[in-house]
C-alpha cells in the first residue's frame, strides 16, 4: 500500500510524527516508535533517511533512560563500602557511630534524596588521613582525621552534608566508563523480567566488577572534578540551611582543614580542590555567612560524642 | 486537495488523541523504586504513617504538593503520601533467581531481584572475591535511626525539621 503526498503536506507532517514518535518513546518504549518510523517511511511521509533518523534518535533515548535502577546503585555501593572497609580500618565507637548516624540520617531527610534503595548510613574509618568517601546509594564513610578537623556540630553536620551532596547527584554512578554501563544495560534490558542464566549473571558480574574498579579509584586516588566538588559544596550549604545549620560549620572546617592537610597525602591533599579554592567558591555562590553561633546543648553533645576522637 | 487536508486533520487529531491518553495514563501508574517506604497522613516525613510499601509495588497517583505525591497502594487500597525519591515511573518487575547459580538465593533476596546488578551478582562478585569481607556494610545497614529519633535529635539541636523532603 502507498499513499502519495507530495512534498508540502509531508513537510508539515514531519514535525507532527516526529513529535509524536518523542512522546510514544517516552511513553510506550521504543519499539512502537521504531515501527511508527517504517510505517512512514512506508506510507511515503518520511524519507528512508528521515525515518532512519527517527530510529536512531529512538535508540540513543532507550540508552540514557536505561540508567542504573536504583536497587542497582545500591548493590554497587555496597560492593564500593566493602572495598572501603576491607582497605581501611573501621574505628569502633558506638557512642560516636550512633552520633554520625543521627546526624546524617537527620540531615539527609532535608537532602533533594531523602530515601535512596537502602538509606543513608554513616561509619567512621580508623585513620589519621584527611578523607570521606561517599558510596551510590548513600553508604558514607568518614575519617577521624576528617573529623578532628570540625570545631562544632555545624562543621560536621557540613562534611556528612557534602557526601550526601555526591550521594544525591549520583556522583559515584557517573565514574563508571559509559561503556560499561551500555554493555550492562543492554544485558539488563534484554532480560528484564527473565531469569538470567548462569553464563549471563557471570558477565554481568565482570561489568560489576570493572564498574566498582572505576568507582573506587575516583574515590579513592584520583578523586571527583572540581565541578563535582563545587556541586557537593553547593548541596551541602543548601542542606545546611534547609535543616537550621549555619553554613559557615563548612567553611570553619575547611579553613582547619587548609592547616592540616599534607602535600602528597592520598587523601583530600590529592583528591579534592584545595580549601582555599573550594571556600571561594562556596562564598562566590552564596556571599559569607555569620559566624557559627550553636546553642550549648549542640556543642555539649558534639563534645560529649566525639570525644575519643 | 479536500482528501490531503482530511488526511492531515486524521494525522493530527489522532497524535493529539494518542498523546492525551497516553499522558494520562502514564501519570497514574507508578511503582516503588526503594526497599521498604512509608504512606503518611500528611505530605511530609514525620506525619502519621498510614501504611508500609515494598520495592515493586504499584500506586496511582492522585495528586502532587512539592515533592511529595498522593497514592493509591494498589495492592491494599490505603491512600496516603509518599516522597518522589521513592517512586519511579518506570514499572518494575521483579524475577525469580537464576538457575545454575552456586547457592539457593533466600526469599527476601528472590523478591528483591530486579534485572541488572542483583543479589545474583553480588552473591557471584563473592565467590570470585573471598577475601573481601561485606561485615561492615551488613553492619552500618543496620543501623537506623528511627523517626522519632530524628525529631528528638533536631529538638534538642535547635534544628528546623520540617521533612518536607527538600526541595
Amino acid at each position: 500500500m502507498k499513499i502519495f503526498i507530495n512534498k508540502k503536506t509531508g513537510f508539515i507532517l514531519y514535525p507532527v510524527i516526529l513529535l509524536a514518535a518523542l512522546s510514544m518513546m517516552l511513553l510506550h518504549g521504543c519499539e512502537v516508535v521504531k515501527t511508527a518510523a517504517k510505517v512512514g517511511e512506508e506510507a511515503g511521509i518520511l524519507t528512508s533517511q528521515q525515518a532512519a533518523g527517527i530510529e536512531k534518535t529512538a535508540t540513543a533515548v532507550e540508552r540514557s533512560q536505561e540508567e542504573i535502577t536504583p536497587s542497582e546503585e545500591y548493590y554497587i555501593g555496597r560492593t564500593v563500602g566493602a572495598v572501603i572497609t576491607n582497605k581501611y580500618k573501621v574505628y569502633q565507637s558506638d557512642r560516636a557511630t550512633r552520633y554520625i548516624n543521627e546526624l546524617g540520617q537527620t540531615i539527609a531527610v532535608h537532602s533533594d534524596l531523602p530515601e535512596t534503595f537502602g538509606g543513608y548510613h554513616f561509619l567512621i574509618l580508623d585513620t589519621d588521613e584527611i578523607n570521606a568517601l561517599a558510596a551510590p546509594g548513600g553508604l558514607i564513610f568518614v575519617s577521624r582525621g576528617l573529623l578532628r578537623c570540625c570545631n562544632n556540630e555545624d562543621a560536621a553536620a557540613a562534611v556528612l552534608a557534602h557526601e550526601i551532596g555526591h550521594v544525591q547527584h549520583r556522583h559515584g554512578l557517573d565514574a563508571i566508563q559509559k561503556s560499561r554501563i551500555t554493555s550492562a544495560v543492554t544485558t539488563g534490558l534484554l532480560e528484564a523480567g527473565k531469569n538470567l542464566t548462569y553464563a549471563q549473571v557471570a558477565e554481568l558480574t565482570t561489568i560489576f566488577e570493572g564498574s566498582i574498579r572505576d568507582i573506587t579509584s575516583t574515590l579513592i586516588n584520583n578523586g571527583y572534578s572540581r565541578a563535582l566538588e563545587r556541586q557537593a559544596d553547593q548541596a551541602a550549604v543548601v542542606i545546611l540551611q534547609r535543616c537550621g545549620y549555619n553554613p559557615q560549620g563548612l567553611v570553619d572546617m575547611l579553613r582547619v582543614m587548609d592547616t592540616r592537610l599534607k602535600p602528597g597525602a592520598l587523601d583530600f591533599a590529592k583528591t579534592h580542590p584545595s580549601p582555599a579554592t573550594r571556600i571561594a567558591s562556596i562564598q562566590e555562590s552564596f556571599g559569607a555567612f555569620s559566624p557559627v553561633n550553636q546553642g550549648l546543648k549542640r556543642q555539649e553533645r558534639f563534645k560529649r560524642a566525639l570525644a575519643g576522637i | 486537495m479536500k482528501k490531503k487536508k482530511i488526511i492531515i486533520y486524521a494525522v493530527v487529531s489522532a497524535a493529539c488523541i494518542f498523546l492525551l491518553t497516553a499522558l494520562a495514563s502514564a501519570a497514574a501508574t507508578m511503582s516503588i523504586q526503594v526497599r521498604e517506604t512509608q504512606l503518611r497522613a500528611t505530605p511530609g516525613y514525620f506525619g502519621k504513617i498510614i501504611s508500609r510499601a515494598s520495592y515493586g509495588d504499584q500506586v496511582t497517583v492522585e495528586g502532587a504538593k512539592g515533592s511529595w505525591k498522593k497514592v493509591r497502594l494498589k495492592k491494599t487500597g490505603r491512600t496516603g503520601w509518599i516522597n518522589s525519591s521513592a517512586l519511579s515511573a518506570k514499572e518494575i518487575k521483579l524475577v525469580a533467581g537464576a538457575k545454575g547459580t552456586k547457592g539457593a538465593a533466600s526469599a527476601s533476596e528472590l523478591q528483591l531481584a530486579g534485572k541488572g546488578f542483583n543479589p545474583e551478582v553480588e552473591k557471584e562478585f563473592k565467590n570470585r572475591n573471598r577475601q573481601m569481607s561485606f561485615r561492615w556494610v551488613d553492619k552500618m545497614e543496620q543501623i537506623v535511626i528511627s523517626d522519632a529519633e530524628k525529631q528528638k535529635f533536631a529538638q534538642e539541636g535547635g534544628l528546623r525539621l520540617n521533612g518536607n523532603g527538600g526541595r
